[in-house]
């Protein structure tokens, strides 16, 4: 079943000089784990507004859960079913203290304070951050105050999370954290995420990869039949990831060794398998 | 003229229940023209470091002097002082107040008492420096997309030709091309100027390519300081610290755990590939 579809979507900007998506087409599978790579400039943030129904296509449709975007009486029903989280973490905390904080999507949907009180235990413990419930956000960490933005967005028991690059501020261990819970919601509680990164490591975990550029997806695969494509990524500004761009001047140099190698252990075991 | 820090403790909100101890004890000599990089996870003081460097903040305790000038006296020289170090912050982008890019780029090097031609000519090679084109400088910085409003915020600092350039994280957020593009122009300022560079990352990738020193902040203290190689073969303190190493030092870890004798110290992808060609490896030979 598709939880998101976009037809041939057009998008541009109020100046109307500037079409930044030109005909996008693409189905989010129930459950699935999508992520969307492109420069700077390529209209994937854009995309992500659309497919969460933040932006109406001024071209073409967008449907989140069979709804379409553009109907207005659809509109909070859409924003309960997809939940956004963006880049900058200082951003998206309005309560001065965590549990406060996950309550407020809640309240506006006038949920009763027991059932609050238990979904806020369990998403504070879906994120790993049971132990901030008391907390004041603007002391946690980026990574934590990230996840506490993804655990507001579930408190509202959403079934597709939109994921507009959520690390690109954090550091490493901070990204970290954040892809842990990412991935853990959609492989054992069956979220649909969508994420948008400019991190190749990240998009290994996806179940499929989207390109986009000048407003076009205009590759798409598993991160295996993607990143394979090493050249083709180069032209676009993209990188591959480092152990596939090692692989691929290894074979370059004559060596046998398969084009879609994406991690560490996968070459390492082809060059040295474990005994 | 170098950079000399001695047991440099920083407290915020001293004597407050929120005291908070965000440097201890930190000595460190950057000697000019050093390509450094600073590196820790959030909350390790690496901040509060730089931010001493041009007098953003003062110590609590210890010594610091930046190209002769201490900044433990009473009267620092802080025109002086932030001329010769040019602070670039997290999202330089968000300063941009300017009507157009050259104005903007101007603002810095007008409060020198410069003559209008010296100005001009410091915008231009400014711009130039950072690969903004000529038909950029009288369009609105706000007009600009993302990448090129960094580099004109950049261009805004170069422009004040400091001897020490300090950048906190100035490739966050951006996509493989811009952040090469920004590294590029870093380099070309450093080589043009002879400038000390300091460099706030997360990108350990990068660091490795580029940096001539890495120093790894940890809990408000100096945890590792040496070069590429030496702190990013320490794979299981970087760790343990909460840092990546280079993907390229975790395979050799993994490879020498195998029984292969991958030397000490490769860390970028150009090393290890010269490493397996010689080797051999699946087939492959140097020609």
């Amino acid at each position: 079943m598709d939880m998101i579809k976009a037809e041939n979507v057009l998008y541009t900007y109020e100046d109307g000089d500037t079409q930044i998506l030109q005909g996008i087409s693409l189905a989010v599978r129930k459950g699935e784990f999508l992520c969307i790579l492109g420069h700077n400039g390529s209209g994937k943030s854009t995309l992500a507004k659309l497919l969460g129904g933040l932006f109406t296509p001024t071209g073409g449709k967008v449907e989140v859960c069979g709804m379409d975007t553009s109907d207005e009486k659809n509109f909070l029903a859409i924003r309960q079913k997809a939940g956004m989280v963006f880049q900058n973490p200082d951003n998206q905390l309005v309560a001065t203290v965590v549990e406060d904080d996950i309550a407020f999507g809640m309240e506006n949907l006038g949920i009763e304070r027991e059932e609050m009180n238990r979904r806020i235990d369990e998403v504070l413990q879906t994120v790993g951050m049971t132990e901030f419930r008391k907390s004041a956000p603007h002391k946690l960490s980026g990574g934590q105050k990230q996840r506490i933005a993804i655990a507001g967005m579930l408190a509202m028991r959403p079934e597709i999370l939109i994921l507009d690059e959520p690390t690109a501020m954090l550091d490493p261990m901070g990204r970290r954290e954040v892809m842990r819970s990412v991935e853990s919601l959609c492989r054992n509680d069956g979220m649909t995420v969508v994420h948008i990164t400019h991190f190749m490591e990240e998009a290994i975990l996806a179940d499929r990869v989207a390109v986009m550029s000048e407003g076009q997806i205009i590759m798409q695969g598993t991160p295996r039949e993607v990143f394979s494509q090493q050249e083709r990524l180069r032209e676009l500004a993209l990188d591959v990831p480092q152990m596939t761009s090692l692989a691929h001047s290894l074979i370059r140099h004559g060596a046998d060794l398969p084009p879609d190698i994406l991690t560490i252990e996968e070459l390492a075991d082809r060059i040295c398998p474990s005994r | 003229m170098s950079i000399t820090i001695k047991h440099l403790s920083h407290i915020y909100a001293p004597g407050t229940p929120f005291e908070y101890a965000a440097l201890s004890d930190v000595c460190l000599e950057i000697p000019d023209g050093q390509y450094v990089a600073v590196i820790g996870h959030t909350g390790s003081g690496k901040s509060t470091l730089i931010q001493h460097l041009n007098g953003l903040i003062r110590p609590t305790s210890g010594s610091i002097t930046v190209q002769g000038i201490d900044l433990t006296e009473k009267k620092v020289p802080l025109r002086e002082l932030r001329r010769r170090v040019g602070l670039v912050f997290q999202y330089p982008e968000y300063q941009l107040f300017e009507e157009t890019v050259a104005k903007d780029v101007a603002f810095g090097p007008g409060n020198l008492g410069l003559s209008q031609e010296e100005i001009t000519e410091r915008v231009n090679e400014a711009l130039n420096l950072v690969g903004l084109p000529e038909s950029v400088a009288e369009m609105s910085p706000f007009d600009l997309s993302g990448g090129q409003k960094r580099r004109a915020a950049i261009a805004g600092v170069l422009s004040m030709r400091p001897e020490v350039l300090v950048l906190d994280e100035p490739i966050a957020g951006l996509d493989p091309l811009g952040r090469h593009e920004i590294l590029s122009l870093v380099e070309n300022y450093r080589r043009k100027y002879g400038a000390t560079v300091i460099l706030v990352s997360h990108n350990m990738d990068d660091v490795a390519d580029i940096a001539e020193r890495v120093i790894v902040m940890n809990k408000g203290t100096v945890a590792l300081d040496g070069s590429p190689r030496q702190v990013f073969s320490q794979t299981e303190q970087m760790r343990s610290m909460g840092l990546d190493v280079p993907q390229v030092a975790i395979l050799a870890d993994l490879l020498r755990s195998r029984g292969m004798d991958v030397p000490q110290g490769i860390i970028t992808e150009q090393e290890m590939l010269g490493y397996l060609l010689d080797k051999g490896v699946a087939g492959c030979s140097r020609t």
